[in-house]
Order: structure tokens, then sequence, then C-alpha cells
């Protein structure tokens, strides 16, 4: 899985591509670590190339937020496609999180 | 979707999270020759792909083994079956996580099951005496 890293201002944008599954989940994961060790705090994870994923991109994305809530910031989603966002919405993750439509909104809303 | 059974279909795979990729292939393929719809093919192969999950996550600890799927569409049904040779699991006796905890107490364990037995109609586990682990999963697709 390919997987770019942004930083925008104060904020890290990580742009997975592809399929998240138990075996692409780490990248993602390991993203999301080294942005905390680097003291990010607000993050942004762009889904818009994302076509798939599995329980472990939630597991991810929500040990992301969890970091970055502890950290006194916040982890944003941004370009969920329809059926990954069904994914969210049926294991209950929407309420959790800001999704933005694309991620220059997404980052703009820090 | 026609009537008359189509397949099954057979792959086999080590317990390698790598061949994650060659079982979305072949649920792919299956799916594409059984003319589910795009959307039933995608809640097909995330089911696969949590309970493939499992098994090559668990099943056999720090050892070699083997995964098998078997699937096939008969009678506006879809039928997978993943058969292993490891320790028990059954799916089915994992609770529903609690999807209105608030953040710090959402449960990261108990997920992929769910999403398994909320995309498929029927998840089904058997294990016989001779230790194969059987788990059946069906989805009416017309």
């Amino acid at each position: 899985m390919e997987l770019t890293q942004t930083k925008i201002g104060a904020v890290q944008v990580i742009a997975p591509a592809g399929e998240i599954d138990a075996s692409s989940a780490p990248q993602l994961e390991k993203s999301l670590k080294a942005a905390f060790d680097a003291g990010a705090a607000q993050l942004v994870v762009d889904m818009s190339k994302v076509s798939y994923t599995s329980s472990a991109g939630l597991r991810a994305v929500l040990w992301g937020l969890k970091q970055s809530r502890a950290q006194k910031g916040d982890l944003r989603l941004a370009g969920l496609q329809p059926q990954v966002k069904e994914v969210f919405d049926l294991a209950g993750f929407l309420p959790l999180f800001q999704v933005f439509s694309n991620a220059d909104l997404a980052v703009s809303s820090f | 979707m026609k009537d008359e059974k189509i397949g099954p279909f057979e792959l086999t795979v080590d317990n390698d999270l790598a061949r994650l990729a060659d079982i979305a292939e072949f649920i792919q393929d299956v799916t594409q020759r059984c003319g589910l719809s795009d959307m039933d093919s995608f809640q097909v192969r995330l089911a696969v792909d949590e309970a493939s999950t499992n098994v090559i996550s668990y099943a056999y600890g720090n050892q070699i083994g083997e995964l098998a799927i078997h699937c096939w569409c008969e009678g506006g049904v879809f039928v997978v079956e993943l058969l292993d040779q490891g320790e028990p699991f059954d799916p089915t006796t994992i609770p529903a996580p609690d999807l209105e905890a608030d953040l710090m107490t959402r449960p990261i364990g108990g997920l992929g099951v769910y999403l398994m037995r909320q995309f498929m109609d029927e998840v089904r586990y058997t294990r016989n005496d001779a230790g194969v682990n059987r788990l059946i999963m069906t989805k009416r697709v017309r």
C-alpha cells in the first residue's frame, strides 16, 4: 500500500492509497506513530485514494484518534469513498470522527 | 445470477497475511462469475477478509498451517466455506462490540467478527472429530 505524508502548518496529513487490510494496516499505524513521535497532535487521514478497508483499517484510525486526543489534538478524516464510509458507519465510527469531503477542508478545520 | 450451481471454486493459502490479497482476488473473480452486484461483492470480500484474517492470525499459533476457501453460488445464494486445522475458534460466540461507547471506552476488539456477521446472512461454525474447523457463510444475492 502506498502512503504519503505531508505537513501543512501544524497539521500532519497522511494519505494511504489502495486497500487497507490486516497486512497493510501496520504501515498506516507506523505512519501515525511516527507523526505522534515527531510531536504532531493535529492529524488528517486523507482516505480519498482508499477503495477498501477491513476492521484493521478501522482499528488503526481509532488508535490514532485516541492518541491524538491524549495529545490534546484531534484526528480528522477526509474523502471517504461511499463503500468505505459504509463500513465506518456500520461499525459505529462516524459519530467519533469529524469527516470532510476532502483533505483541504479537513486541514482548514483545525 | 443464474440459479444453477456455479462452482465450487477453491483456493488454499498458507497462514500469511500477505496472502489476503490473493484471497481478495479469488473472491472478486468468483463473485464476478456469479454475477453479484458491486456492493454484494464488496461485502462478501470483506466478510471473507475478516474470517481469513482471524484464521491466519490465530489458528496455528507460531506454526505454519493452511487455510482452504471453497465458494460457489446456487439458487440465488452465495456460499463460502473456510476450512483449517488449527485451534478452534467460533466467531459466532464473540459478542457484538458496544457501538455506543464513548471514544475512550470504545473497544478495539470484536469489530471484524461483527462486520462479518452484518454483511453475511448466515455464519455457522463447526469442528469435526478430525480437528477440521469449518466456517460457513452465506449471502442471498438474488
